[in-house]
């Protein structure tokens, strides 16, 4: 599936986008459908905090996962508010628009107690990040990673943080916070 | 803050099942589960969640005379691998066309140095044995271990009661709220690991290399004159190195840590047509905070909250040795 269709599905999923062309995409595209059916199903076994004790949840995610070769949906399963309602309570893919990230809460570095949590209103704001500083910022985290006390633990795993990034990345910044040149 | 913060500890502590353990149990259990990660030969596929991010994962992983051998191969979306190999980190980033060669951490010893000292910690975390669970369909140890102040977050660790390697994690922030979880969802042990597995793909002429330079310098105590004037309790100062990065740029990389969590500071001198994240931010449970002092900028980077990379780096200073 091409980057840009991901990142339309994407923001489908987050509700940030309602695009008749998706739609359409959808019903005709059923490597996407397969996307949303799969993460559909790992969350609703991931996300649900009513299974009994002594039940293997990594099975049933597993399970799911194999169940994805399997599903067949007829494309009237796809009409517009169908789709819509059956991604309302899932909200389990990331926005992933690209060269963007998000600014979030009322903080203003200058401003805040060093030791203070900043907690206020969320709001968006894209800014433009260039290519150079990911690659700087992915560069910290190897760095970061290979001298982590508790990585160093857990062996490579550490590395599903740069592994499962996708394009854009999901970094999040604090409201305040700017980009320096 | 506090009260919520105590909100917090009276949810994370609630399960009755749960009995305050002793150190030297919760050691044992730690200790075999890093020598697990790093000895076995093994692969499987988990999990990675990350906020509302889910990402399904390949790792194969391969111990010999030679040393470890990793590969972690994203199964979802651009399809990344990160290759763990011979003092060398391999990024192959599809998306962006590009490699990334990082230099891992010297091996000094192998298996690495056990990092932590349980009883040392017992006024920055409670740590407690849970109950056995079933996951990937294995026997697995559950071990609770609840931060004490705002300082780091909390872990919940299922370890494999056979080989002790780690199946499934919870990292929790300073709220409850739960930030990144991973899982086997099946798992393979054997006696060896064909190389064939290991290989990474074949990337194209189109992709662009970055390699970083493979010297590096490691400070005796005190000698590059940057230090950080204020810790969160129980943080200690663990390392510090130059090195230079893929983009040639010359680094400072200093370490400090609990035993547990762990704070990275990047310095690096100003450089023009460069950019610089100034101010907070979060990639999944990995904070940073960035901030120029005079010609440098000076990162913060950890798998801690915000107050703690925020604090850590605010106090960094230079000192002439």
């Amino acid at each position: 599936m091409n980057d840009d269709l991901n990142e339309k599905l994407s923001a489908f999923i987050d509700n940030d986008l309602h695009d008749d062309a998706l739609i359409d995409e959808l019903s005709n595209n059923p490597q996407a459908r397969a996307t949303m059916v799969r993460y559909r199903l790992i969350a609703d076994v991931l996300n649900n905090h009513y299974i009994p004790s002594g039940v293997d949840v990594s099975s049933r995610v597993h399970a799911a996962l194999d169940q994805e070769a399997t599903i067949i949906s007829p494309k009237r399963w796809f009409t517009k508010s169908n789709v819509l309602k059956q991604m309302s309570g899932l909200a389990v893919a990331a926005t992933v628009a690209a060269v963007a990230i998000l600014v979030v809460g009322d903080f203003s570095p200058e401003n805040a107690e060093s030791t203070n949590v900043a907690v206020g209103p969320i709001t968006y704001q894209p800014i433009q990040m260039t290519s150079a500083m990911q690659r700087k910022l992915n560069g910290y985290l190897v760095s970061h990673n290979e001298f982590s006390a508790s990585n160093r633990m857990r062996g490579v795993l550490s590395y599903s943080r740069i592994a499962s990034s996708t394009r854009g990345e999901r970094i999040v910044v604090k409201a305040g916070a700017t980009l320096e040149k | 803050m506090k009260s919520k913060f105590l909100y917090f500890l009276i949810i994370f502590l609630m399960p009755a099942v749960v009995i305050a353990a002793d150190s030297e149990i919760v050691e044992q259990w730690l200790l075999k589960m890093h020598n697990a990660a790093h000895t076995l030969n093994y692969s499987g596929k988990f999990v990675f969640q990350q906020g509302k991010q889910l990402s399904l994962m390949k790792i194969i992983h391969a111990s010999s005379k030679d040393g470890e051998h990793e590969r972690l191969i994203s199964l979802d979306g651009v399809g990344r691998e990160i290759i763990r190999f011979k003092g060398v980190v391999t990024c192959i980033l599809p998306d962006s066309k590009s490699v990334v060669v990082e230099k891992a951490r010297p091996a000094h010893q192998f298996p690495p140095k056990f990092p932590m000292k349980v009883s040392k910690l017992k006024h920055q975390y409670r740590f407690m044995i849970d109950k056995t669970e079933m996951v990937a369909g294995r026997n697995a140890q559950k071990i609770v271990i609840a931060p004490a102040d705002q300082y780091r977050y909390g872990h919940r660790l299922w370890i494999d009661s056979e080989t002790g390697l780690l199946l499934k994690t919870h990292l929790v922030d300073e709220q409850g709220k739960l930030l990144e979880q991973f899982m086997f969802t099946e798992i393979e042990f054997s006696e060896s690991i064909s190389k064939t597995l290991l290989e990474p793909r074949v990337v194209g002429d189109s992709y662009t290399w970055y390699e970083a330079d493979q010297t590096e310098h490691t400070d005796v105590d005190g000698e590059s004159g940057w230090v950080a004037k204020k810790l969160p309790a129980g943080f200690n100062s663990d390392m510090s190195r130059s090195h230079n990065m893929p983009n040639k740029k010359l680094v400072r990389h200093l370490v400090f840590s609990d035993g547990l969590a762990s704070v990275s500071i990047f310095i690096e001198r100003t450089q023009k047509h460069t950019t610089n994240l100034v101010g907070s931010s979060r990639m999944g449970a990995v904070n940073a905070y960035g901030r120029r002092l005079n010609d440098y900028y000076v990162t913060a980077v950890g798998e801690v909250p915000n107050a703690t990379v925020k604090l850590i780096n605010e106090s960094v200073v230079y000192e002439s040795p």
